[in-house]
């Protein structure tokens, strides 16, 4: 339930840049869905599943310096629109898993810097805190996030949602690779952390969050 | 056609405290939804809600919306209540959602405007426009009304459904609409008190006086809340 969208955390108001893209780029077929979902995954998904490796790592250490986390999230976080709706959802997380593990609260709220908790800090301190390996977090974020996108698409286009199903189930080689490639980068540099993006995904979250009407939040 | 109002065999619904909202203490402010299909006034109702109260009560108000913040903007447009005091909620294509299965938003913003006003009594959250089946979560709010209008037709409340069998109070709004669309309210009356024990208010709420019941409900109803807090 994490993974799939169906843990009550407030995701579904989202469409993970879906609605955005599908417009601007005319995506409307499953094809193109899962070439947006790929586009996603190699920007985005790599970039949270390092920041995950990273984060995990410095937990199990002891060592977790919650303000510098925070900074390191924000700075790769490069459109405002992303960030609020990233420290939206982190909020979301924070009450729902306080109240599923009220034993979590303590470290959640440790994570928390000026009020500010982004969701893939909370995803990392949750993952932590239930004794999920890192390899596990990360897949389980990435599944998440292909969630957004595929059930954006079935509500947006009709899209048959065996289809979209299809989709996400492409993706696992995709996931199964950023797993492995970013379980390795815990204990690097936070300077040596990959974050790619692209201008796009930024620049339409940006365009997305000044549309009058819109049936996603994101 | 003036408003007409018929209690339940008890008079006015008792608040339960079987179903705090979760981690919320009971000092805090009551919390009120507003649900029922689209077009059927809850909007109107939240204003005339807010014009009747906003002297007597410190207010805070929640909209949702599936496109917009359409709802709360048109809210503050009628300056019914300081604009601070309204906050809209994003729904995502599914207002049921938001207010039943996934209620993480519109828990976040009423915790949210109850914190940065610090003096809320009343939170009043407007669901989307949605279908016979869409009622508020228990964990969200601690009452609802649930809106229908005579001109969604009248046998509305013959179909029942969890809105109709399950709010705290039935609305049947557009009573002044009634005979030009051949609606029967008699008839939605009696058919709505066969499908809930509850109390129902047949009426206009954009009429002069049409939202007078519903005002005195949720007056009653927070003097309850009030004195349930204090025992």
């Amino acid at each position: 339930m994490l993974a799939d969208g169906r843990f009550p955390s407030g995701g579904h108001a989202h469409s993970g840049g879906y609605e955005p893209a599908s417009r601007a780029l005319g995506l409307e077929s499953a094809r193109s869905l899962g070439d947006y979902v790929q586009l996603r995954l190699d920007t985005t998904g790599r970039s949270d599943a390092a920041l995950i490796a990273a984060i995990q790592h410095r937990i199990h250490n002891g060592q977790p310096d919650w303000p510098q986390i925070d900074n390191e999230t924000h700075a790769r976080i490069l459109s405002n629109a992303q960030r609020e709706t990233s420290a939206q959802l982190g909020r979301y997380w924070l009450r729902a898993a306080k109240r599923v593990w009220p034993q979590l609260g303590p470290s959640l709220d440790a994570a928390v810097v000026q009020g500010r908790l982004h969701q893939v800090v909370a995803f990392s301190v949750l993952g932590c805190g239930l004794a999920l390996s890192t390899q596990d977090t990360i897949t389980v974020y990435l599944h998440h996030l292909i969630s957004a996108m595929t059930t954006a698409a079935v509500r947006l286009h009709g899209l048959d949602p065996f289809e979209a199903q299809f989709v996400h189930a492409q993706s696992l080689t995709n996931v199964a690779t950023i797993v492995t490639e970013s379980e390795a980068l815990g204990s690097v540099d936070w300077s040596e952390l990959p974050a790619p993006s692209l201008p796009l995904t930024e620049i339409l979250a940006e365009d997305h969050a000044q549309w009058e009407t819109r049936l996603f939040q994101s | 056609m003036g408003p007409h109002y018929e209690s339940s065999d008890n008079g006015h619904a008792e608040i339960s405290h079987e179903h705090p909202a979760p981690g919320g203490p009971q000092d805090r402010a009551l919390r009120i939804g507003i649900g029922g299909p689209v077009g059927s006034g809850k909007t109107s109702l939240v204003a005339a809600l807010c014009t009747a109260l906003a002297d007597k009560v410190r207010l805070g108000v929640i909209t949702n919306d599936i496109f917009t913040q359409e709802d709360a903007e048109a809210l503050r447009a009628q300056r019914v209540l300081p604009p601070e005091r309204i906050v809209a909620v994003e729904t995502g294509c599914c207002p049921h959602t938001a207010i039943r299965d996934d209620i993480s938003a519109n828990l976040d913003a009423v915790e949210q405007l109850e914190g940065s006003l610090g003096d809320v009594q009343l939170s009043i959250i407007e669901s989307g426009g949605d279908n016979l089946t869409a009622i508020f979560s228990r964990a969200l709010v601690d009452l609802q009304v649930f809106v229908i209008d005579t001109a969604g037709g009248d046998d509305i409340p013959r179909k029942g459904g969890p809105g109709i069998a399950s709010a705290d109070l039935l609305v049947i709004n557009k009573t002044d609409l009634a005979a030009y669309v051949g609606a029967d309210v008699d008839r939605m009356v009696r058919d709505a008190r066969e499908r809930r024990a509850g109390p129902v208010v047949a009426t206009a709420v954009t009429q002069p006086g049409g939202a007078d019941e519903i005002v005195a409900w949720v007056l009653d109803a927070l003097d309850s809340w009030s004195n349930g807090r204090a025992a």
